[in-house]
């Protein structure tokens, strides 16, 4: 049996939180689950620190949950990278994000060279079968270059999750007193029969009227939104002055990475965003709605499309057009009077998405996850 | 240099030395604006086959080669046969012409790709202009053109097109990308 590989991560915060969430997700997950030695390199401390609150932005070096965590900045990539430091056995650049030269430089001397690997955006589109993990020469470097693509298939790098998250989300959601123990802790109304829980983790162009007045005209029962600090904060202050009767707000401080799950394993139905927040909501096992981060020429809507139509299989037609109609709403906005008819559909349709949400997330993690497939893919690299 | 999204099919790039035809060049739109390319290459020389996935900012040393005006003729099958303004024929195997067949019609004018006088493959035009021949047809009141679908062209190839096009439309499309442009007049 083959080492457990080392391996150099390289995250790049572009802005929101999906970069280094990902990243920090998938460093842990390596280190604890397959004890690989990680070193992650993060060119933006200040907002790593907001989904992880053991992380000192102050220090240029620290040992956080198995993984060597480093500043990516010029002095701290010389010294690491200096010749008498070992490269990892592997080097992921995450989501592009182009290495420094100099790590360039010592993988081309180094014999052999590590994998080098890009681990690319997540997508539910066909094409990304056909593309994922082909060691391919790269023509600047001449080094083997590989792009390493999550996906919901068995042709695609799978996706983040680790070894243990089933069992203990089955523990939560099964044990009513420990949601309702950490819904004290996190400023969250415990659970209530009857009330609908809602988390709410959105971009700033998300349409909360619109969300509101379709919740009103759809009126299932009372509602709670629970929503995370500093999320879509003019949003969240337009939503409160607009409240309709028996729907409330509770705005929670802003939550790591693990409370997170805790509050879509706790909720009835998560509002998610990006690329992170989405896969949890997967893992979840818990109704979701997907806010994709836009592109240019509307590509996201392709994206949308894919994700919706592999995830929406085993539900009927009609379920399935419900879903799609309101998640498309809840990222193009409404036109005038179709909000209201399209969240009374879905509302209707939630019973049915319940059970539904949970199967999917059950077929799904029936497949390898993403850190295991990273390793497998390393392994059968390396000489 | 080239970068990897402006390859298509007939350009040649240097790699490690080796004259490398590119015979498909497939692009995907990835995350946050960003696009991969894969590359379908065939060596020169040895006439081996291999194939890479890359970002499509990657750069690439491209071989400039002869190029020369045709009009593609006819197929036997095996091969295809295109002719100059002078007539004089010339023939390219299929397995260098992968990509170029999806929209390759009759009387078609391209450009044929040479090395050492040997036709090698050709260059479609950035931009052309096929019939569709079928499609489902739209929904009714989806106009905003956000709504895709799949057409089948002239030649064959399906590419997605939006909703309103409709059978017996003309389109321009990108070969370099396979996306529909726009309803051409």
């Amino acid at each position: 049996m083959k080492q457990t590989p080392s391996i150099d991560l390289f995250c790049h915060v572009v802005d929101n939180f999906g970069d280094i969430g990902v990243c920090w997700r998938l460093a842990k997950t390596l280190a604890e689950d397959h004890g690989s030695q990680v070193r992650l390199f993060v060119d933006d401390f200040k907002t790593f620190k907001r989904i992880e609150r053991d992380l000192n932005p102050e220090l240029v070096q620290q040992f956080l949950h198995g993984v060597d965590v480093l500043r990516w900045d010029d002095a701290t990539i010389a010294a690491q990278f200096a010749d008498d430091v070992p490269l990892g056995d592997c080097v992921i650049e995450a989501f592009a994000c182009h290495l420094p030269p100099v790590v360039i430089e010592r993988m081309k001397a180094a014999k052999p060279a590590p994998v080098w690997m890009d681990l690319e955006y997540l997508s539910a589109e066909d094409w990304v079968d056909n593309v994922h993990a082909i060691p391919s020469f790269h023509p600047e470097t001449k080094l083997q270059k590989t792009l390493f693509f999550p996906g919901f298939t068995v042709k695609t790098g799978g996706l983040s999750r680790e070894q243990s998250l089933m069992e203990r989300r089955d523990a939560f959601q099964k044990d009513e007193a420990a949601q309702n123990r950490w819904r004290a802790e996190h400023g969250a109304p415990p659970l209530q029969p009857g009330v609908l829980d809602i988390s709410l983790f959105c971009y700033d162009n998300a349409p909360l009227e619109d969300l509101v007045h379709g919740i009103a005209a759809a009126n299932p029962g009372p509602v709670r939104f629970l929503i995370p600090d500093g999320v879509a904060r003019p949003q969240q202050d337009r939503l409160a002055e607009a409240l309709p009767p028996g729907v409330t707000l509770h705005v929670l401080p802003f939550l790591r990475q693990d409370d997170y799950d805790h509050l879509l394993w706790t909720c009835h139905l998560n509002f998610v965003r990006g690329e992170d927040s989405f896969v949890r909501a997967i893992w979840a096992g818990r109704p979701f709605i997907w806010q994709i981060y836009v592109q240019d020429e509307d590509a996201h809507l392709i994206k949308l499309r894919a994700f919706l139509e592999r995830f929406s299989q085993n539900l009927t037609s009609q379920d399935a057009e419900t879903l799609a109609q309101f998640t498309v709403m809840w990222n193009l906005g409404g036109h005038e009077g179709e909000a209201d008819s399209v969240t009374r559909q879905f509302f209707a349709a939630l019973p049915r998405l319940i059970p539904h949400a949970r199967d999917r997330a059950q077929d799904l993690a029936g497949q390898p996850d993403l850190a295991t497939q990273l390793i497998r893919f390393i392994q059968a690299q390396t000489p | 240099m080239k970068i990897a999204q402006e390859l298509r099919p007939g350009n040649v790039v240097n790699m490690d030395n080796n004259l490398m035809l590119v015979t498909k060049a497939e692009f995907s739109k990835s995350g946050r604006n960003a696009s991969v390319m894969k590359l379908k290459l065939k060596n020169l020389i040895t006439g081996n086959g291999t194939e890479g996935v890359y970002r499509s900012d990657d750069k690439f040393e491209d071989v400039v080669l002869e190029h020369k005006e045709v009009q593609y003729s006819y197929t036997d099958g095996e091969s295809y046969v295109f002719m100059d303004a002078e007539y004089n024929q010339y023939e390219i195997t299929a397995d260098y012409m992968e990509d170029a067949l999806k929209y390759l019609k009759e009387e078609m004018p391209c450009e044929i790709v040479m090395h050492e006088g040997k036709p090698l493959s050709i260059e479609l035009p950035i931009k052309l202009v096929r019939e569709v021949t079928y499609t489902e047809p739209a929904a009714r009141g989806d106009t905003s053109g956000k709504v895709m679908k799949t057409a089948k062209l002239e030649t064959g190839h399906e590419i997605s097109v939006p909703a309103f096009i409709e059978i017996g439309d003309k389109i321009e499309i990108d070969t370099r990308t396979d996306e529909y442009v726009s309803r051409a007049k």
